[in-house]
């Protein structure tokens, strides 16, 4: 009990909490968008920000090109993607019910994950991760824990990223009209929004987000076509933690599951780690299912 | 000895209150009518009293038990029963069964082969019987209405709410949906009536409720509520008044 | 559960018969495709399971949970606890229908989708404990359990699988048939109606998870006892959701209205999976995940083009023309009456 104190465990476990959650609330905050505006679930969202990585980590280790910025064609072709599915299997399904949508998403998830394990396997066996140069370089914190200028990064740029979407969904034309149609899509479309076109454009952003997810994710940590469940599984758990469709909410809910991976994993092992975020996820299913915040 | 005592219910959903401080007496073997305005909180009322939601305060007493937080499937054992303004069949069910399950379930627990007697004889009753392999889909809108009035009577409840029962029906539809109400009323059931259109209830109903905002506005015989001031002003109009 | 082509008596007949030919051919074909034949009776039970809850309205992504905790009993029992093989076989999967108690009874309060991704979550858990090393001297972790051989004759193992399946089948039935089947659609389509005329939906779907816990529980006995004799912790569906997805598969294409459509479904599809998957591993080291692309996007072709199943678009088609047929009857019989006046 005592090791909990050691300030370098402290501030490293505080660290990867602060890492986690940054991660969780950009995967968590496209799936919530796209839930609470066009109603769907998705669980093939973790598979799109694995799928993200690999393509920035294609960009990196093919073309050479710096982790950071190969984030651009993940985000282009994770979008692309996501549209692809959205108009072709999702949108026509939307009247099937919710459970056919979700059984259609899963299946959708079966074909991304094996899809590319068919192209990753052979080449990679177990996993990669996106090398980058600024690896092993970074601020030196008290206690000699070292913050990589990576992990400084990812920080960074995932809070710098919620604010611009904040700004996008509260102080633009759009993002208010997004807004409108997640509170009320009967009003919205009778004021004259284009239903059709935001649509779409949630999607992009949703799957944009998933992308830059995964890029960052992938320079931390080691990913394979499987991880993406797991993903999946946390950003739900976000989700649902935090109120369904309230961007505040996975805020909040993402800081208790980032930090809650983060301390149970260093003191209980990756198992437990990855277990105890399901734990939360069961807990709040029994006792307050519509999450800390109501939607919005 | 009143059989429903709704005191002092109100609910709220988000900013709007639907039910402000509703009071409402029923006794055995009545027919009341409750009629007012849309938004006035009637199916709101039905839906509480039935516990499809809680009230946020008030009490609900039914037979003299408290029920004001018992679960619906316990209150429809107590004796409840009601009708949905619009139809909610059971769609994977034939006709026969939609009747026949809420027989097996209701106040009393039947086994299939009851159930379905039952359900063939109130089938005939409304006179739905040639339609009882059928599915629910296959149904027009008055049939469905039919459906609906069978399933609430198979439950063999002590008291009937039904909600808009007359809605969309004419000639002859109307006329023999009111006769099998006015046979139940006869036979002895409560039945609290939820309605839209005065017209229909006046010759029905011993005793009419208007409810307005999510109160009671007024209460009385037919005739006495038609030419009650505050009833002709809101909601009933001059004409009313001149009948 | 809409579908009424013949009496109860003739479709379980029509059921048996068909398992029947299943066994006899596949015993006759040779060892390979009786164990195909094995691998059919184990995922038709499991699917059983799996379309029970769907049409309670419950839709589980995560049935491999019971599966799994199904093997690992057994294997447990069997082993570390030297209970007889056979009667493990019905006694583990107990611990799968306490597990759907618990499963259902937080999963009754929810919401639609909410269920699917409680159960779905619940597999990484499971996964997790199996191979911790707090429970490694029962679950041997990761590596894995080998179980003892079952203690029948091996000639005797197909028509064993076949019994408990048909048995499987025969509960379905009976549930279909008596009160709680009707309580049970009536929650499908409508839980508040159902509520209003007296059903506790609540109680009825924990029970029903309890159900399907144990058929779920057995099918994954049956798996390790009579097919593979090993256990391993990927059984939880985690991280690969295959063991989760493969009973939502058969009961959806086949059908999963009907016992008959997942029937149809699994012995379709099962076989075909099989092969389809072994020919292209053999080609190539990841065959197998190709395999299972097609079989994705058949699942999602599917669930767009045919929601019932291929036995509920056959099902349909059969009841319009029934219902045609009547409503032909009746405007003979009015006409005739109105002239006879």
């Amino acid at each position: 009990m005592a090791a909990f104190l050691i300030p370098s465990y402290l501030i490293s476990t505080t660290l990867y909490g602060l890492l986690f959650t940054s991660i969780y609330l950009l995967l968590a905050t496209g799936l919530t968008l796209i839930f609470g505006t066009l109603k769907l679930v998705n669980f093939a969202h973790g598979d799109l920000m694995v799928l993200g990585a690999f393509v920035a980590f294609l960009f990196v280790t093919l073309e050479g090109w710096s982790p950071y910025l190969a984030m651009v064609p993940a985000i282009l072709v994770i979008a692309g993607i996501g549209v692809l599915i959205y108009r072709f299997t999702l949108r026509p399904a939307v009247k099937a019910g919710p459970v056919n949508m979700i059984l259609l998403t899963i299946g959708i998830s079966y074909i991304l994950e094996n899809a590319l394990a068919y192209y990753f396997l052979p080449v990679y066996r177990t996993g990669v991760e996106i090398p980058s140069p600024l690896r092993g370089t970074g601020i030196l914190l008290p206690s000699n824990v070292l913050l990589t200028y990576d992990e400084f990064l990812t920080i960074v740029i995932s809070w710098a990223i919620m604010g611009v979407l904040y700004y996008w969904l509260f102080r633009t034309r759009q993002g208010i009209a997004i807004r409108a149609l997640s509170q009320n899509p009967v009003g919205a479309s009778i004021s004259g929004i284009d239903v059709n076109r935001l649509s779409y454009l949630t999607f992009i952003v949703g799957s944009a987000l998933a992308a830059i997810a995964g890029t960052l994710y992938g320079i931390m940590f080691t990913f394979n076509p499987f991880s993406g469940i797991l993903l999946t599984l946390m950003a739900f758990a976000v989700m649902i933690l935090g109120g369904v469709g309230s961007i505040p909410g996975t805020m909040v809910g993402s800081i208790i599951i980032g930090f809650a991976t983060s301390f149970v994993s260093y003191y209980m092992g990756q198992t437990w780690g990855e277990a105890i975020a399901f734990i939360i996820l069961a807990v709040i299913l029994l006792v307050r299912p519509s999450g800390i915040f109501r939607g919005g | 000895m009143s059989m429903l005592e709704v005191s002092g219910v109100v609910k709220r959903f988000g900013g709007l209150t639907a039910l402000n401080g509703v009071e409402l007496s029923v006794r055995g073997g009545e027919l009341v009518g409750i009629i007012g305005p849309n938004g006035a909180g009637k199916t709101t009322l039905v839906n509480v009293v039935m516990g499809v939601y809680y009230p946020d305060s008030g009490r609900i007493t039914f037979d003299g038990h408290d029920i004001t937080r018992m679960p619906p499937h316990r209150r429809a054992k107590m004796g409840l029963s009601r009708t949905y303004q619009v139809p909610r069949p059971f769609n994977d069910l034939k006709v026969i069964d939609n009747v026949a399950v809420a027989a097996m379930y209701g106040s009393k627990d039947l086994p299939v082969g009851e159930a379905r007697e039952i359900a063939e004889n109130l089938l005939r009753r409304v006179r739905l019987a040639e339609r009882a392999e059928d599915y629910p889909e296959s149904l027009s809108v008055v049939e469905l209405r039919k459906l609906e009035l069978a399933r609430a009577l198979a439950q063999e409840a002590k008291l009937v709410f039904l909600d808009e029962v007359s809605a969309g029906l004419v000639g002859e539809d109307l006329r023999e949906v009111l006769s099998v109400v006015r046979e139940l009323h006869e036979g002895g059931m409560t039945i609290v009536m939820i309605e839209h259109v005065m017209k229909v209830i006046f010759n029905l109903a011993e005793r009419i409720v208007v409810m307005m905002n999510g109160q009671k506005l007024a209460e009385g015989t037919p005739s006495e509520v038609s030419s009650d001031a505050r009833v002709v002003e809101s909601y009933l109009g001059r004409r009313w008044s001149e009948v | 559960m809409k579908l009424d082509l013949g009496s109860t008596f003739i479709r379980a007949i029509a059921v048996a018969v068909v398992l029947a030919i299943v066994a006899a051919a596949s015993t006759i074909m040779g060892t390979y495709p009786t164990l195909i034949a094995i691998t059919i009776m184990v995922f038709f039970v499991y699917s059983l399971s799996w379309s029970l809850l769907a049409n309670t309205g419950m839709v589980s992504l995560g049935q491999a949970l019971f599966f799994a905790l199904g093997a690992y009993a057994y294997g447990i029992f069997a082993i570390s606890y030297g209970m007889n093989p056979i009667a493990a076989l019905f006694v583990g999967p107990v611990m799968g229908a306490l597990a759907g108690l618990a499963v259902g009874f937080i999963s009754a309060r929810l919401r639609d989708w909410y269920v699917g991704i409680f159960t779905f979550a619940l597999t990484p858990a499971g996964y997790a404990l199996a191979v911790s090393s707090q429970l490694q001297p029962w679950t041997a972790g990761a590596v894995g359990l080998a179980t003892p051989r079952f203690p029948l004759g091996s000639s005797l193992w197909l028509p064993f699988a076949t019994v408990l399946a048909f048995a499987a089948y025969l509960v379905i039935m009976i549930i279909k048939k008596r009160r709680i089947g009707y309580a049970l659609s009536a929650i499908n389509n409508d839980e508040t109606a159902a509520g209003t005329v007296g059903i506790n939906a609540r109680l009825y779907k924990t029970i029903v998870f309890g159900i399907s816990g144990y058929m779920a529980a057995l099918a994954g006995a049956m798996f390790v006892a009579l097919y593979t004799s090993y256990i391993a912790p990927d059984y939880f569906g985690y991280p690969d959701i295959s063991y989760s997805v493969w009973p939502i598969f058969y009961s959806m294409i086949g059908g999963m209205g009907s016992p008959e459509g997942v029937l149809l479904g699994t012995v379709l599809l099962d076989p075909l999976e099989t092969a389809i998957r072994s020919w292209l591993s053999g080609i190539s080291v990841v065959g197998g995940n190709l395999a299972l692309v097609i079989f994705g996007l058949l699942l999602v072709v599917v669930l767009l083009k045919a929601p019932k199943g291929i036995y509920g678009y056959v099902a349909k088609y059969v009841e319009s023309r029934k219902a045609r047929a009547r409503r032909a009857a009746e405007a003979g019989t009015k006409a005739e009456v109105s002239t006879g006046q």
